[in-house]
C-alpha cells in the first residue's frame, strides 16, 4: 500500500502476473485455496483423462467425466500428500491409478446385476471395424478378466508405455512388487490371447506391424 | 528385451492409438470440470467489500489523474481489480481473478487491448506471454477490443470454449449453470473450438455464434437475421415442452436427437427418440438418418431397435452388403444369436464378395464354424487363406481345414 504526502492510500503499483509456478500450485493446493485447484484441474486434467482412459478401457457403463471428477476431489483433499513441486504429476497419476482402480473394484462388486457382462459391451462409433481397432476392443475385454491389480499394472507398462519405477510410484507399490504383477499379468493375458485369433496374429506378427 | 515383451509394447502402441482417436477429451473433460466446479468462484464478503470500494475509489482518482495502476493481485479473497497495464516481462507476480457486481470494469493492457467485464461477471487472468493473454470468462459476458499486431496471439477461454483471437472486436458470455455460450463479432474474425464444434468455427464480422452444449444445439447467425438452426438439425421435428426455463433460449421447436448421437450422447438421443416414437422416427429417416439412428441403438445399448434399423435400410431402402456384416456382429456380439449371426456374415460374403469387410466376415464365419454346413465351412477357410494368408484368422483357417481333413 502506497501513502501518498496527503495521506490518501493508493494501490500498491505490480507487475501484472506471469505464470504461477508449481511451488505456488503446491503452496495453494494445500492451503485448498481455489485458484490453485483450478490451475491443477486446468494443467493436468487432460493428463488424469489419458491415465484413466488407459486403465478403465472401452467400459462403456463408466463415465469418464465421472471418474475425473473423482480424482480431482481425491486429489484436492489429500493435497497435504504432496512432498514437493517436483513430484506434482506422478503424485496425481497415483491418486488417477488409485481412482481407476476403485472404480473397476466398485463395477466388479456390482456386477451381478448388470444384463450386460464385459464382453457384450456395445462398441465404439466405426462401423468399419479395422484390425486396429478389433485389436484395441479385444485387448480391453480380456484385461477385464484380469485381477485388478495385474489389470492396472499391465495397462500402464504397456498402453501408456510407462518405466517400470514409474508403474511402481503409481501403483504405490515397491519395484519388486511391479516387477512381479507385471509378469503375472503378462502370463495371464498371453495365455488368453492365445485363445482369440485376432489377438494371436497380432502377437504373432506384432514385428512386422508399423503402427 | 524378450520377444515377446517386445510385441506387448507394440500391441499396446496400437491399442494407445486407437484409444487416443477415439476420446473425445475436450468433452469429457468439460464435463468433469463442470462436477468439479459446479458452483461460480466465492463472491468477496462483507469485510473485503469495504477494501474492494476504497480500491475501486483510488482507482478512480487515479484514472483521473491520467495514472495507470497496478494492483497486486491475490487469490479470490481479494478485493477486484480495477485496471491493469500490461508488463511486457513481468515477473513474480499472482495471477489475477476478479469479478464485478453491479457496474462495468474496463481493464487496459499495455499493448492496446482492452476488454470491458460487465455486470455480475468473473474473469481471471490465466496467462501472460509477450504477445498476448490467456483470459479465462469464468461467468458472464467480456467485451473484447484486442489490438492487433502481427505477433498477436490472444486465447479468451469461455467455459469449455477457446477462442484464439489476433486482432478484433468481440463480445463473448458463458453461462455455467445453462452451459450456454455466445459470441458476437463486431470486427475482425476468430476461431473457435469446443464441444459441438467440428474442428475449429469460424466467426466473422457481424456473425453470432451461439452453442447450447447440454442440448447439443448450435447456430451461426449474421446479426440482424432471424437466427435459424444449424445444419445438423434432425428432419423430426415436434414441438417441445421446456416449462423450467423462463428465458426461451432456443430458437427453433426442432428436436435434435441426431445432433446427440453424432456427439456421440447416444443415452440422450436415445431418450427423445423415445419420446417421439422410435418406429416414428425410423419410418420417417432417409438412409442417412435411419443408419445414424441404428449405429446410436448399438453403442447405447439397444442391439434389438439397432436391429430393427438395419433392417429397415435393407428392406425399405435397399441398403444391402455392410448392413449384413453389422448385423452379424449384433446378432454374435449382443443378442447371442450365432446360427443367425452366421447367417448374416453368409449375407454379406454373397452380396458383397469383395467388399472392404470380407476378411473379417469370412474370419468371423470361421469362428462360427459349427453353425456352418460343412461344405461352406471349408470353402470359406479355403478362401480366406488364399486372399489373406497372414490374415488374423489364419491360424484358425488352416485348423479347420486339418481338423475336418483328419476328421473325414
Amino acid at each position: 500500500m502506497l501513502i501518498d504526502d496527503a495521506g490518501v492510500a493508493h494501490a500498491e503499483i505490480v507487475p501484472l502476473p506471469a505464470k504461477r509456478t508449481d511451488a505456488e500450485l503446491v503452496d495453494g493446493l494445500r492451503r485448498h485455496l481455489p485458484w490453485a485447484q483450478q490451475l491443477l484441474f486446468e494443467r493436468y486434467g487432460a493428463f488424469v483423462e489419458r491415465s484413466v482412459r488407459r486403465v478403465l478401457g472401452t467400459d462403456y457403463h463408466v463415465d469418464l467425466a465421472d471418474v475425473i471428477h473423482d480424482v480431482f476431489i481425491a486429489a484436492f483433499s489429500s493435497a497435504h500428500t504432496l512432498r514437493n513441486a517436483e513430484a506434482i504429476s506422478s503424485w496425481i497419476r497415483s491418486v488417477a491409478t488409485h481412482t481407476a482402480c476403485n472404480t473397476i473394484r466398485r463395477r466388479k462388486s456390482r456386477a451381478w446385476l448388470r444384463f450386460f457382462s464385459p464382453d457384450e459391451l456395445p462398441e465404439p462409433p466405426q462401423s468399419t471395424a479395422t484390425d486396429a481397432k478389433e485389436a484395441h476392443d479385444r485387448t480391453y475385454r480380456l484385461l477385464s478378466h484380469l485381477p485388478v491389480d495385474e489389470r492396472v499394472a499391465f495397462a500402464l507398462r504397456f498402453i501408456e508405455g510407462m518405466e517400470l519405477l514409474e508403474v511402481a510410484e503409481a501403483c504405490r507399490v515397491s519395484l519388486a512388487t511391479i516387477k512381479r504383477r507385471i509378469a503375472r499379468a503378462e502370463r495371464s493375458f498371453l495365455a488368453g490371447a492365445k485363445t482369440d485369433p485376432v489377438l494371436a496374429h497380432w502377437l504373432e506378427r506384432g514385428d512386422r506391424w508399423n503402427p | 528385451m524378450e520377444p515377446v515383451t517386445q510385441q506387448l509394447e507394440l500391441l499396446g502402441k496400437t491399442v494407445a492409438k486407437v484409444s487416443d482417436e477415439q476420446a473425445r477429451v475436450g468433452e469429457t473433460l468439460f464435463r468433469a470440470r463442470c462436477r468439479t466446479f459446479g458452483t461460480p468462484p466465492p463472491v468477496a464478503s462483507a469485510n473485503r467489500r469495504v477494501w474492494g470500494t476504497l480500491a475501486a475509489v483510488t482507482a478512480a482518482t487515479a484514472l483521473a489523474a491520467g495514472v495507470w495502476i497496478y494492483v497486486r493481485s491475490r487469490p479470490p479473497a481479494m478485493s477486484p481489480i480495477v485496471t491493469y497495464q500490461l508488463a511486457g516481462n513481468s515477473t513474480a507476480a499472482a495471477p489475477s481473478f476478479f469479478e464485478t457486481k453491479h457496474n462495468d470494469l474496463e481493464v487496459r493492457f499495455s499493448e492496446g487491448s482492452v476488454i470491458t467485464v460487465l455486470p455480475e461477471t468473473g474473469v481471471r487472468v490465466l496467462d501472460t506471454k509477450p504477445q498476448g493473454v490467456n483470459l479465462s470468462i469464468e461467468r458472464g459476458i467480456v467485451r473484447c477490443n484486442i489490438r492487433h499486431r502481427a505477433n498477436t496471439d490472444w486465447t479468451v477461454k469461455a467455459g469449455p470454449f477457446d477462442i484464439r483471437v489476433t486482432g478484433t472486436r468481440f463480445e463473448a458470455e458463458w453461462v455455467p449453470t445453462t452451459s450456454h455460450f455466445e459470441l458476437t463479432l463486431e470486427e475482425g474474425s476468430v476461431e473457435v473450438t469446443g464441444p459441438h464444434v467440428s474442428g475449429t468455427q469460424r466467426v466473422v464480422k457481424g456473425e453470432r455464434f451461439t452453442v447450447e452444449v447440454n442440448r447439443g444445439e448450435k447456430s451461426l447467425v449474421g446479426l440482424g437475421l432471424v437466427p435459424a438452426p444449424s445444419a445438423q438439425v434432425t428432419s423430426v421435428e415436434l414441438p417441445v415442452a421446456q416449462p423450467d426455463i423462463a428465458e426461451p433460449i432456443v430458437r427453433s421447436a426442432t428436436v435434435d436427437w441426431s445432433t446427440l448421437a453424432k456427439a456421440g450422447k447416444y443415452r440422450e438421443a436415445l431418450s427423445i427418440v423415445d419420446r417421439l416414437g422410435f418406429d416414428v422416427v425410423l419410418q420417417r429417416s432417409d438412409a442417412a438418418t435411419a443408419r445414424l439412428l441404428a449405429d446410436a441403438s448399438r453403442m447405447g445399448g439397444k442391439p434389438k431397435q439397432a436391429q430393427q434399423a438395419f433392417l429397415f435400410l435393407r428392406e425399405r431402402l435397399h441398403v444391402k452388403a455392410e448392413t449384413a456384416f453389422v448385423l452379424g456382429k449384433i446378432s454374435a456380439d449382443q443378442l447371442n444369436t450365432p446360427a443367425q449371426a452366421y447367417r448374416w456374415f453368409d449375407t454379406y460374403l454373397r452380396e458383397q464378395p469383395k467388399g472392404p469387410l470380407r476378411e473379417q466376415a469370412l474370419g468371423r464365419s470361421l469362428e462360427l464354424s459349427k453353425y456352418a454346413p460343412r461344405n461352406q465351412l471349408l470353402a470359406n477357410a479355403r478362401e480366406y487363406l488364399t486372399a489373406f494368408p497372414s490374415g488374423a484368422h489364419a491360424p484358425l483357417a488352416r485348423k479347420t481345414l486339418g481338423q475336418t481333413t483328419d476328421a473325414r
